[in-house]
């Protein structure tokens, strides 16, 4: 599903922020991208999303190779993908509803196919009833289940997550990752990047450590290691 | 494309608006002004245009023929004369004519004339009046006629064609560079003003993309928000020129009579003619040019 050969990544003289990096994850796989800040991670998240281009080495992404994609084609490539913030990023001037719609109305589904799956996604991460809401008007639990909820609209074959609960308390950061087990339950591919220990040591998913932008450890229901 | 999709950017483009009514507002302001000040210039040098054209149909030149020349051959000629582009008319005045207009303006209805009787003195002077429609092109013309046949004299006003020639290309530099200033300067303003407003959605177009949402899709919107304030912006100062010409035109042959009868104002719908569409075609060339350039930046995430 995402395969990384060799990849580096670098913004100017210096250490890259990734450096010949390999990483393979399977179809419906829980993967935690963990490591201090300046690791690499969110950069590396950024090259799954085609916002960064490598400078090294080869992205493969549900079969499509993302260094060699043209700049049209991107579009369509995000749209097999679900990404959430850590700032949730939602359109802040259009309510709940219009804020999941407007997933579906990019990629052009019709009024009436909108009208049916955004209430259906809302149930999915327990908002059914604040639909009529501005973000402003939500708390940062409830605005991160929106941005979920717009992840996943499209069904998307993967979920990334950059640092989804570092604006939230620990009990609602709890409640999120609960939220990203039952889409992973459901067949999707989670990445998450994070540098909250307590979650990732509680889930015990893959953990992939991330220092100096190299990978440096990568373990099976793993736990957070300080580099 | 959809027309779910169709529905959606309309209803964006006019959401934009409404939503950043501030930066929607400055921009048809920008835009009027400029374009005001562009229809304000092009209605004076169209008129000053047209004046000095209607001079230059005023100042003909006087064909004469060699004695003996026969009428056929004077009206093969004229032919030849007329045939060129740059003649606007001619007159045809006969010996005969000549003699009675002679005799009108310097005898009156006097008798001092009558001793000539059947004697015309200005036998040897049918001529052709030739008025020109561009007249710079009066030398070449001089030179054309005069090496025709039968030809023996030409008279022209040298100085009269050279001061038109002269405030005709004068005219034209001058309106040429000051539209192309007030062009730059809009542009410029427009660009700043539209940028201004998108930088404050960059973060919006961000999300747009970062969800799958084609470049044309997040740019729709904007390129007829841009269609519809440049359609506002030139709306105006057409509007408002519409009524400020008559009443000015009013307000000059009002207040100076003598021009009435010498200067001729274009007609306001002769103006309009190409205002309107020049007008238009600058508010939404530059509201979707601006637009255009503007998204762009944003759109490479």
């Amino acid at each position: 599903m995402i395969d990384l050969v060799d990849v580096s990544k670098s913004y100017g003289p210096g250490l890259p922020a990734v450096n010949h990096a390999n990483l393979h994850v399977d179809k419906g796989e829980f993967v935690f991208v963990v490591g201090s800040s300046g690791s690499g991670k969110s950069t590396l998240i950024k090259l799954l999303m085609k916002e960064l281009d490598s400078t090294n080495g080869t992205i493969t992404v549900s079969g499509e190779r993302l260094e060699k994609m043209k700049h049209r084609r991107v579009a369509k490539y995000r749209r097999k993908l679900g990404v959430v913030f850590q700032d949730f990023r939602l359109l802040k001037d259009r309510n709940v509803y219009e804020n999941v719609a407007f997933a579906q109305r990019v990629i052009g589904r019709p009024t009436r196919v909108i009208r049916k799956r955004v209430p259906e996604v809302l149930q999915e991460v327990g908002l059914a009833g604040k639909y009529k809401a501005y973000p402003d008007e939500l708390s940062g639990g409830e605005q991160q289940r929106v941005a979920l909820a717009r992840a996943l609209v499209n069904r998307p074959d993967i979920l990334l997550a950059d640092e989804p609960t570092g604006n939230l308390d620990p009990k609602t950061s709890e409640e999120i990752m609960a939220l990203m087990e039952q889409i992973n339950d459901r067949g999707t591919t989670v990445l998450v990047v994070t540098h909250n220990k307590d979650i990732v040591n509680a889930m015990r998913k893959r953990v992939v450590t991330m220092h100096n932008g190299k990978i440096i450890s990568d373990e099976k229901e793993g736990g957070y290691h300080e580099a | 494309m959809r027309p779910s999709t169709i529905w959606y950017t309309l209803k964006q483009g006019f959401k934009n608006i409404k939503r950043n009514w501030m930066f929607s507002l400055a921009c048809i302001i920008t835009m009027a002004a400029c374009i005001f000040l562009v229809g304000i210039f092009y209605s004076i040098v169209n008129n000053v245009n047209s004046i000095a054209h209607k001079v230059e149909e005023e100042v003909p030149i006087t064909v004469f023929f060699d004695e003996g020349t026969t009428e056929e051959e004077i009206q093969a000629v004229g032919a030849a004369i007329q045939a060129r582009p740059e003649v606007a008319r001619m007159d045809y005045q006969s010996a005969d004519q000549a003699w009675e207009d002679y005799k009108q303006k310097y005898f009156g209805d006097e008798d001092a004339a009558d001793g000539f009787k059947d004697d015309n003195p200005l036998a040897n002077s049918s001529n052709y009046q030739v008025y020109l429609n561009d007249i710079t092109k009066q030398t070449e013309l001089v030179n054309y006629i005069q090496s025709l046949d039968h030809v023996r004299k030409v008279n022209q006003s040298e100085q009269a064609s050279k001061t038109l020639g002269s405030i005709n290309k004068l005219v034209s530099y001058i309106s040429i560079a000051v539209i192309g200033i007030l062009l730059v300067i809009s542009i410029f303003l427009i660009s700043n003003t539209v940028s201004m407003g998108i930088s404050v959605r960059k973060e919006e177009i961000g999300i747009m993309k970062y969800i799958g949402a084609t470049d044309a899709f997040v740019r729709l919107p904007f390129l007829l928000e841009g269609i519809i304030l440049g359609v506002i912006g030139a709306a105006i100062p057409l509007v408002c020129l519409f009524f400020l010409y008559n009443s000015a035109v009013e307000f000059v042959l009002t207040k100076f009579n003598v021009l009435t009868g010498i200067v001729d104002f274009i007609p306001i719908w002769q103006i309009y003619e190409g205002l309107i569409p020049m007008g238009l075609g600058l508010g939404v060339g530059i509201g979707l040019l601006g637009s255009f350039f503007t998204t762009r930046k944003h759109l490479r995430v």
